[in-house]
């Protein structure tokens, strides 16, 4: 395939652009775009929980629920998945992947579930942790931190097993 | 704040992600399944390269530190759960948005849960779940008994010279398999 970069060409770029960014003073990270927009969401509704409890934590903190730096950020990496889809993509997406449905067959509504409640643990787990990929493997694993270097420890030493649990029917593809 | 360098850095964070096979499902799965080390080694390269220039920059004071404060047990226990959902939903909370936008609309999903899971967890911490106790913004370079620029460039070597042994291995196990198969 040739839209395709190898490891090294990718992680030499990512590496270059992630320095880039902290020259500009900002570090990479999503999670607190998550919270902030769940927190402005529920702030329609009540105003219970104070504001502080969506700002606070991970990197990057802004004191109010307004669009930050990271929501751009979030918004640009939306926009990067959509450039990239119009220059590159060849066909349709799957709305099951492939692997996925090799090993539970073509289930869309189970294969949604699986992906929301992933993304439940996902966003519990980071917000948990402080962080996540972006935010403590990318930046904060740069900065030699030992957050990081915990966190990124266990991610893998979860995720190995219940992947190899969960598809262990499937090809290598 | 300008918005303009925040979306142009997301938007080239998210093309890099597309290039190298990120935003795909089956490409974080068979990294987890360790099939293929593909998204592994790129990421350990991009921290060994990002670790060796930051320092750098920051010897020449152009740039400063912000590191997540080190809490061990938060950081274990939320990078276990992390875990369990990144092999069930195949996407991480950057990647997801960026698969979203390719059209992938299983990653739109993994988006809504990821919204509820920060609802569920404040309303937890407001009703005074906490977990651990924050030992301070921790960085190797403050644990080593060399300077952080030092410390850095091991650190960097370490690494790249991890991801070389991932790839070599890998390699190696790729010749077995095809002189198995002839």
């Amino acid at each position: 395939m040739k839209t395709k970069w190898s490891w090294v060409t990718g992680g030499l770029i990512l590496g270059l652009w992630n320095i880039l960014i902290f020259l500009s003073g900002n570090h990479l990270g999503t999670t607190t775009a998550y919270a902030q927009t769940t927190g402005y969401l529920t702030q329609f509704f009540t105003t219970v929980i104070p504001v502080s409890a969506w700002t606070a934590g991970t990197c990057g903190t802004g004191s109010t629920l307004g669009v930050s730096w990271q929501w751009y950020l979030v918004l640009g990496i939306f926009l990067g998945g959509l450039t990239a889809r119009l220059l590159h993509g060849k066909q349709k997406a799957d709305s099951v992947p492939k692997l996925w449905q090799e090993r539970f067959g073509f289930r869309p509504r189970l294969r949604y579930l699986h992906a929301f409640a992933g993304g439940f643990l996902l966003l519990f787990g980071a917000r948990i942790a402080g962080g996540y990929t972006s935010s403590h493997v990318i930046s904060g694993m740069s900065q030699l931190a030992v957050s990081g270097l915990f966190f990124g420890g266990a991610v893998f030493a979860a995720a190995i097993p219940v992947a190899l649990l969960l598809y262990r029917k499937g090809g290598a593809r | 704040m300008n918005p303009v360098p925040a979306i142009i850095f997301g938007l080239g964070f998210g093309y890099i992600l597309y290039r190298v096979g990120a935003l795909d499902f089956h490409n974080i799965i068979n990294t987890l399944r360790l099939k293929d080390l593909t998204i592994a080694k790129f990421m350990l390269f991009s921290v060994a390269i990002s670790a060796a220039g930051i320092f750098s920059l920051r010897a020449l004071g152009l740039v400063s530190l912000d590191l997540i404060p080190t809490n061990p047990w938060a950081n274990l226990a939320g990078g276990l759960i992390f875990g369990v959902g990144f092999a069930l939903a195949g996407y991480c909370p950057g990647t997801s948005i960026g698969a979203w936008a390719e059209g992938k609309k299983d990653a739109g999903y993994t988006i809504l849960g990821g919204l509820l899971g920060v609802l569920v967890y404040t309303l937890l911490q407001q009703s005074g779940l906490r977990s651990g106790t924050n030992s301070g913004e921790i960085s190797l370079i403050d644990l080593l008994p060399f300077n952080a620029f030092t410390t850095a460039v091991l650190f960097s070597v370490a690494l790249g010279g991890l991801v070389y042994t991932l790839d070599y291995w890998e390699e190696k196990r790729k010749e077995q398999r095809n002189e198995g198969g002839v």
